[in-house]
This record gives C-alpha cells, sequence and structure tokens, in this order.
C-alpha cells in the first residue's frame, strides 16, 4: 500500500525520519534532542564516543526502545508505539552487538529463523503439507541459498552458529537478517572486535547487499563509516554535533576533542 | 488421532524437488526414521500389553505413559522456551479435579469431564499466561511455584468442591466408549496410543514455523523479536499448548490412583516431571517419555521409600545440570563422539 | 485492641526472623547472581540443628551459634561443590533447577534423618513472659527480636565499614569492573554464599523454639523472603528489614482476622501480586534474569 505512496513521490523517499527525539532514564538523560532524516538507498552512520547515546538512538530508531519525547517515522509509519516485532514485520532488520546469532542452532536453522515473518501456514499445514506450506518452503530454500552465498556461509551451513569465528559470526547475523529481504537494515557495531582480514570482509559483504536497501551503522571504527557511508551523524553527550560526509565529519573540532577525550580513558 | 495418518501427514509435508535430497525441514530426525520409531512404538506397545501378565505392572506402566504426557508439557515450557514451570502442577491438578468433580460432585461421564477440564485448562493458561508470562526467568518461576501454593491451599479449603483434604473417590465407571480404564490392559493401551499420538503431534509443531518461532525465543529473544517474531504471543500460545497436555496426564492418572487429593497440585508433582525431562534430554521430542520410563522402572525394581527416592532424583538432577545439561540424551551423543574421535586417533 | 497490639507485635517478632532470611537471600541474589531457592532448606537445617545439639544437652544459646556454623560449613560445601562449579554466569535455567533441586534433596534427607513430624526445641526462654502495658511477650520472641536486630546491624556496619564488606559491595555493583581492580571475586561470592546460606540458618535457629522443627518448614521463610527481596529491592539491608515486618505483620494479622487455613496461600498472594505490580521491584534494580 505505501508502496504506491512513495513510487508517485518525486523527491527521493523518506526512509528513517527522527524529530527532536529525547530520551531519559530516570534523573540521566541519555538522548537530547535529535534529529535526522535518512533518504531511501542511503548507507548512514552514527558515531560517537562510547557512552554518547549512539546506541540509546540506534535502539530508538529501530523501534526497540521508546523515546521520552519525539517522533520517530520509518518508511512512512509511525513507530513511536508499535511493538519491536511488529516494527521488523514494517520491513526493517537489524543486527545486535553481542548476542548477535542463534547460538545453539546451526547455520541453516538460523536463517530459517530469520525468515520467521514471512512463513504463512500453521501447524496444522504443516501436518496436513498445504500448498501454503509448500510454498513457504520453497521460497525460504530459495532464499536461504541466496544468502549463503552472498554471506559466503555456504560451508558452514550445518555447523552450530555458536562455534563459528568471530568474523563469520557476524557475517550470519547479517545473513539473519537479510533472509526477510528488508528495506532498511540497521548494524550495530558490526565491525567490533573484528581484525583488519575480517573487516575487509565484511566491508565487502555491506556493499553487496547495499543495493535496494537503506543501511544504518553504528560504528566505532572510523574506516568502516569512511568506506561505507555516504553522511554520518556525530553524536556527543546525548546531542547532536553535526551530520555530514565522513570526512568532513572527522576533521570536525568537536568531533576530534570528544575522541582524543575519549582515548584518554 | 489416530497415529498412523498423523505421521502419514507428516511425511507428506517434506519437500522433495529435483531428485536431489530435500534437507530435514528440522534438526531430528528424518521422516523415514519417525515412521521406523513409530512403527516400533506400536509394536513395542501391542508387545508389552499382551505379553506381561502381570496387572500390577501393566497398570504402572499406564500410569507412566499418563505422567509422561505431564512430562511432556513441562518441556513444551523447558525445551521449547527455557522457562523452568514448577507451578505447571496447576494444570495436571485441573486434569485430575476436573475427573474428580465432573464424575463425583457432577455425575457426568469420564470423557466428558476429561474435556471440560481440558478446556478449563486452556483457559486457565491463558489467564494465567497473560499475567505471568510477563515475567522470565527466575520471576516465572517464582510465580508459578505460587499458583500452584494457592491451588493447593484453595482445594483444601473448598470443602464443598473438592472434599477437602481427604480428596474425592468413588469413581463408578471410569471408562472411555466401551473400554473400561480398570481393566489394565485396557488402561495401558489407551493412555500409551494418546502419548504416541501427543509426540506425534509435537514433532509436527516442531517442524511448524511456530515450532521455529519458539525455539528462536528460547535462544535469543532479542534477536527473535528482531526478526518480526512476537514473543509475547508465542510465550502464551506454547503456555496454552502446555497446559491441557498436563491436564490430560492429571485426568489420565485417576484411573490409577483412583482418589484426587489436593496433593495433585504439590510441587513435587512438577520435580517428578522435571527430572524425566532431564533425565530423557529437554531438547528431544521422546526425552521426557524416556525419561518417565526409567523414572519409573527404576523406583519399582528398587523398592524405593518416596522420600529415598526424592533425594536420590533430585541428586540426580544436580548431577545432569552439572555435567550434561542436555539430558543422557547428550551424555550418549558425547560418548559416542568420543569413541568415534578415538577410533581415529 | 489488645488483641490487634497483641497480633501486631507477634508479627513484628515474625518478620525480625524473616528479614534475616531475606538479607541472606538479597545477598546471594545480588554477588553470585542466582536465585537459591534452596534458601529454606538452610532454614530448616538451622533449626534442625539447635534441636539436635539442645538434645545433647546444649544449652540453647549455645546450641544456635553451633548450628549456624554447622549450617555455614554445609554452605561452604555445596557452594564448593556445586554453585562455584556449575553455576556462575549462568543466563539460562541451570541455576534455578539445581538450586530447588538442592533444596528438595535436603528436606528430603531430614525427612529420612528425623522424620516427618514436628519436633519441639526447648528455650529456656520459653516460659517466660513479659506484659509490657497489657502485651504479652515471651522472652524467646524478645530474644528473637533482639538477636534479628542486632545481626542486621552488626551486617550493614561490616558491609559499610571492612575491606571484606567493601569487597562485596563492589562485586554486587559491578563483578567485572572488582575482578579487573584485583578483587578476588570467586572468594567474594563463596562468602556470599556463605553469609546467605548462614543467615537463613540463624533465623531457624532461632524461630525452631516457636514454630517447632519440621522438614518444610523453609518454605513459608522461603517464599517471605522473596516477596521481601523483590519489594524491598536487591542489596538493600534497610528495605528487607522493612519489607520483612510488613509481610510478619500482614501475616499475623490475616491469621487472627482472616482466616487461619488459607494463611499458607497469603504469602504466594502477595509474592504474585508484587511481581506483578513491581516486575522490577520497588527499586528497580533486581537483575535475576540476567541475558
Amino acid at each position: 500500500m505505501h508502496s504506491r505512496a512513495l513510487s508517485v513521490s518525486p523527491a527521493p523517499a523518506v526512509a528513517v525520519r527522527a524529530t527532536d527525539i529525547v530520551k531519559r532514564y530516570g534523573g540521566v538523560t541519555a538522548l537530547n534532542g535529535v534529529s535526522l532524516t535518512v533518504t531511501e538507498g542511503e548507507v548512514f552512520g552514527i558515531i560517537g564516543p562510547n557512552g554518547a547515546g549512539k546506541s540509546t538512538l540506534f535502539d530508538i530508531l529501530c523501534g526497540i526502545t521508546k523515546p521520552t519525547s519525539g517522533a520517530i517515522e520509518v518508511l512512512g509509519r509511525d513507530v513511536g508505539h508499535m511493538a519491536p516485532h511488529a516494527v521488523a514485520r514494517t520491513g526493517v532488520a537489524r543486527t545486535f552487538q553481542r548476542t548477535a546469532v542463534f547460538a545453539d542452532a546451526t547455520v541453516f536453522e538460523n536463517l530459517r529463523y530469520g525468515r520467521h515473518a514471512s512463513f504463512r501456514h500453521g501447524v496444522l499445514g504443516r501436518i496436513v503439507g498445504s500448498s501454503s506450506c509448500r510454498a513457504d518452503e520453497q521460497a525460504f530454500q530459495e532464499r536461504a541459498r541466496e544468502v549463503l552465498a552472498l554471506t559466503g556461509l555456504d560451508g558452514d551451513r550445518d555447523r552450530r552458529a555458536g562455534v563459528l569465528a568471530y568474523g563469520v559470526q557476524r557475517r550470519l547475523a547479517v545473513g539473519v537478517a537479510l533472509m526477510a529481504d528488508p528495506k532498511i537494515l540497521f548494524l550495530d557495531e558490526p565491525a567490533a572486535g573484528m581484525n583488519g582480514r575480517e573487516t575487509a570482509d565484511f566491508i565487502a559483504l555491506i556493499r553487496a547487499v547495499a543495493p535496494g536497501r537503506t543501511i544504518l551503522i553504528v560504528e566505532h571504527d572510523m574506516a568502516v563509516i569512511r568506506e561505507l557511508c555516504g553522511r554520518a551523524l556525530v553524536v556527543v553527550d546525548g546531542r547532536p554535533v553535526v551530520i555530514d560526509e565522513p570526512q568532513h565529519v572527522l576533521r570536525h573540532p568537536e568531533v576530534i576533542t570528544a575522541y582524543l577525550g575519549a582515548d584518554d580513558e | 488421532m489416530q497415529p498412523s495418518s498423523t505421521s502419514a501427514a507428516v511425511l507428506a509435508a517434506e519437500p522433495a524437488r529435483d531428485g536431489v535430497p530435500a534437507p530435514a525441514m528440522r534438526p531430528g530426525p528424518t521422516s523415514l526414521s519417525i515412521w521406523l520409531l513409530l512403527g516400533a512404538a506400536i509394536a513395542a506397545i501391542a508387545a508389552f500389553g499382551f505379553a506381561v501378565s502381570d496387572p500390577f505392572i501393566v497398570t504402572l506402566a499406564g500410569y507412566t505413559c499418563a505422567f509422561a504426557l505431564f512430562a511432556l508439557s513441562i518441556n513444551i515450557m523447558l525445551g521449547g522456551i527455557g522457562e523452568v514451570p514448577l507451578g505447571q502442577c496447576v494444570f495436571f491438578g485441573i486434569g485430575a479435579y476436573g475427573v474428580g468433580i465432573g464424575m463425583v460432585k457432577l455425575g457426568l461421564p469420564f470423557e466428558l469431564s476429561v474435556a471440560a477440564a481440558l478446556v478449563i485448562s486452556v483457559a486457565a493458561a491463558a489467564a494465567l499466561g497473560a499475567l505471568t508470562l510477563r515475567l522470565t526467568g527466575a520471576y516465572f518461576s517464582i510465580v508459578s511455584w505460587g499458583l500452584s501454593g494457592v491451588a493447593m491451599v484453595a482445594a483444601t479449603n473448598l470443602e464443598s468442591l473438592t472434599g477437602g483434604p481427604l480428596g474425592l473417590f468413588g469413581f463408578s465407571a471410569l471408562s472411555v466408549g466401551p473400554v473400561l480404564l480398570t481393566d489394565p490392559q485396557s488402561y495401558f493401551f489407551v493412555t500409551a496410543s494418546l502419548l504416541v499420538a501427543a509426540v506425534l503431534f509435537l514433532v509436527a509443531v516442531r517442524r511448524s514455523p511456530f515450532g521455529a518461532a519458539m525455539e528462536s525465543v528460547r535462544q535469543n529473544r532479542h534477536l527473535a523479536q528482531s526478526v518480526g517474531v512476537d514473543v509475547t504471543r508465542v510465550r502464551l500460545k506454547a503456555f496454552m499448548l502446555s497446559a491441557p497436555l498436563a491436564a490430560l496426564g492429571g485426568a489420565l492418572c485417576v484411573p490409577y490412583t483412583q482418589i484426587v487429593t489436593p496433593e495433585v497440585f504439590s510441587v513435587a508433582n512438577t520435580v517428578d516431571g522435571l527430572l524425566m525431562v532431564l533425565l530423557g534430554g529437554s531438547q528431544l521430542i521422546v526425552g521426557p517419555v524416556i525419561g518417565a520410563v526409567i523414572f519409573s522402572i527404576i523406583p519399582h525394581f528398587l523398592e524405593l521409600d518416596p522420600n529415598v527416592r526424592i533425594l536420590i532424583f533430585s541428586s540426580a538432577i544436580i548431577a545432569i545440570m552439572m555435567f550434561a545439561p542436555g539430558g543422557l540424551h547428550q551424555l550418549a551423543v558425547a560418548l559416542r563422539q568420543r569413541l568415534r574421535r578415538d577410533g581415529h586417533a | 485492641m489488645e488483641l490487634l497490639l497483641q497480633t501486631i507485635v507477634n508479627g513484628v517478632v515474625l518478620g525480625a526472623g524473616y528479614a534475616v532470611v531475606a538479607v541472606g537471600l538479597t545477598l546471594i541474589f545480588g554477588i553470585v547472581g542466582i536465585a537459591n531457592f534452596a534458601h529454606g532448606a538452610y532454614f530448616a537445617i538451622g533449626a534442625y540443628g539447635c534441636y539436635l545439639l539442645t538434645g545433647q544437652g546444649l544449652s540453647y544459646f549455645l546450641a544456635v551459634p553451633v548450628a549456624v556454623l554447622i549450617v555455614a560449613g554445609i554452605g561452604v560445601i555445596t557452594e564448593l561443590a556445586i554453585v562455584r562449579r556449575s553455576l556462575y554466569g549462568d543466563a539460562h535455567h541451570g541455576s534455578l533447577i539445581v538450586m530447588f533441586a538442592l533444596g528438595q534433596a535436603i528436606i528430603a534427607a531430614l525427612i529420612l534423618l528425623f522424620g516427618p513430624d514436628p519436633h519441639p526445641v526447648p528455650s529456656p526462654l520459653g516460659q517466660t513472659t513479659f506484659n509490657v502495658f497489657g502485651i504479652l511477650v515471651t522472652a524467646q520472641r524478645a530474644f528473637i527480636f533482639g538477636c534479628s536486630m542486632v545481626v542486621l546491624a552488626a551486617f550493614g556496619l561490616w558491609l559499610g565499614f571492612t575491606v571484606k564488606g567493601q569487597q562485596i559491595v563492589a562485586v554486587a555493583q559491578n563483578a567485572r569492573g572488582a575482578l579487573y581492580s584485583g578483587i578476588n571475586v570467586p572468594m567474594i561470592r563463596t562468602l556470599a554464599f556463605v553469609l546467605g546460606v548462614a543467615a537463613a540458618g540463624l533465623a531457624g535457629a532461632l524461630l525452631a523454639p516457636i514454630v517447632t522443627a519440621y522438614p518444610t518448614m523453609g518454605h513459608g521463610a522461603l517464599i517471605v523472603g522473596f516477596t521481601v527481596v523483590i519489594l524491598g529491592g536487591m542489596g538493600s539491608i534497610s528495605g528487607a528489614l522493612l519489607g520483612a515486618l510488613l509481610m510478619g505483620v500482614a501475616n499475623a494479622l490475616f491469621e487472627t482476622y482472616v482466616s487461619v487455613s488459607w494463611t499458607p496461600a497469603l504469602g504466594w498472594i502477595l509474592v504474585i501480586a508484587t511481581l506483578l505490580l513491581w516486575p522490577q521491584g520497588l527499586r528497580g534494580r533486581a537483575q535475576l534474569h540476567r541475558h
């Protein structure tokens, strides 16, 4: 329904719009008046020192945390009061920083869990082998093959996710997110803890999945932001400092101070 | 409800295209091995039922099957969504009291009493689940335990309905249609076939998207939510699925016990069921059944005092959780792997 | 009026005993990170220890500390053999099942050793009563109240003003940070567990002359302990004390004015109501389930 509305609009459609987001935990203000607009097809970065509130902002944008005040619109819908799983079903997927995969399940099972929102048949359909059950299964198998090829996980199909190397787990996390073919992909510090080789592989993977999608990345690793993002937002102490192209952002005096300060710890 | 037709349907749903062996829908046994296991189970049930003549042992086997239904119910919560439902005995008790009140107080036939108990158990699970499943982990377990405590006090005090501490007894015709449940052989065949049907149904559930959703919630609820799983709903559905199984188990225990007392709400029942689950392995669908068989056979042949039994089995739970959290099944798998590795070396 | 005051006084005494149980539970929650479902069993061991020692002719006043030491010894053994080896950092249901099973095993062992029936525990204070403005207080109840207050105060001071106490506080607030700053976290956890169950044992030993010693006597204490911990918030001694006193009084009032036969359900109903109304505790800090 909303795709028709998007296609008649001549200007680039808005994927994510946040207006004046404020988040308080008790007496602590984690975010203070953050606004941003990400257009469809953009790769957008969010950076800032530890504890600056970028993870809070990220959780608010993808609907997991509710803001104290302010509005969030994702793909033209107000998600401020939607349940997290309902936001996910509007075409939004995300990866997590720590618990990124279903650790007890195989790679292939992980992909099946990622496909959840697309399955239409129930227990009864499964018992009688209904046509929707077969169609679901076929669509899943096809999508899983594509995603396995894309993420380079073909050889690890039947391995338990928990035993995979860290960089491989991160690729699987993206694979799980891609199973629903999301329009918007949120990546929470995807390169944290990766070595140089793994980071390069990861950047290549994101480049490959970016066409046709909007991607938001929270990241500490400046190389990732520089390589991937068209624009980036800097958050320091819960307030927005600047939104610009990465090379400009990184030269901003307040960014330099904030990062140097953070490095002193 | 006929086991074989359910299994045929499970088989038919398996996709196989282009002559390439399709990957199994879900981890675990393929459909062929399910057929074989089903055949073996039916053969074993028939052989046992016809060959064993000692009525006491046959009745005990029937009771074991009934209690295994309760263990399956516990495992929907434990192995399914990763909660420890200490108060699952509430639904077990609803099944037993459903039969007791239905037959002794209201004069209903057994089948109708059981049906009513199942409906009530689902309704109770919906109401209790809506309230308590917001809680997770130890919080959920404490509240769940608490509910069983309240149920037990209520059953003791509401004498006009429950017969008070003495309970309800004096059942007239415990029968399903023309089949008398007071006959050991019939009792065993009825409970055993219901158990087989329940296992097959749970296999189908596990292979369905709902089963995958439960598993994803158990392993990582936040990630599950982010791929569109309505975690609250899945947990509630699992709870509502587990309740009638427990109630059925409780109802089918009545022909064996011949009395329903407030003790059916005792957490000791849950502990027994939990132990069966942990013995057999919570990630194996038939794990609770295997556990139930071990659990019933050993005390019978050793003629254990109930408290010695609790002491031994509680210690066994601790040992299992410390050394083989996946149950004896996991222990067997680990042993096989070690043997294979030694073979290669 | 006299009955009301008498009931409240009895409730306060009971609550003081509960507070000691709850503080132990809170300590184990906060430091070891598990819900100690076996807490009630240690409570019972304390009472049975008293029963056994007084039976051997030991004075009740000596029997209480010795019983507490026995509970602490059993606590050390279970911590080293079971808790330490399997449960730290356990985010799943393992710790819950293990502690629950441990509690069941201990209770079954008590039944096998002493039988299922209650055993009276004699106290030299049993027959003496004070009459304070028309309210009767037995010396035993006054002793329970006094001991509980002294122990709680001493524990609070110990936490606040000693090195070990401060280390416990540090581990409760940030275990990893504490580890990095050189605190022996496993040792602190053992200490916290042992102190926690010893508190339960003390409460059991103190209350035994009033309630007698019986195997499942810890159930009630455990339920109340959970309510108090959940209500009063984690790691708060004053919160635990206040919550326990309220619970004790509520129990006594309900028993006197509403129904004796429904009283066992009151604790459960309060636990359920507390968890449903304040799932994170009144102070919003209780973190039972760490994912």
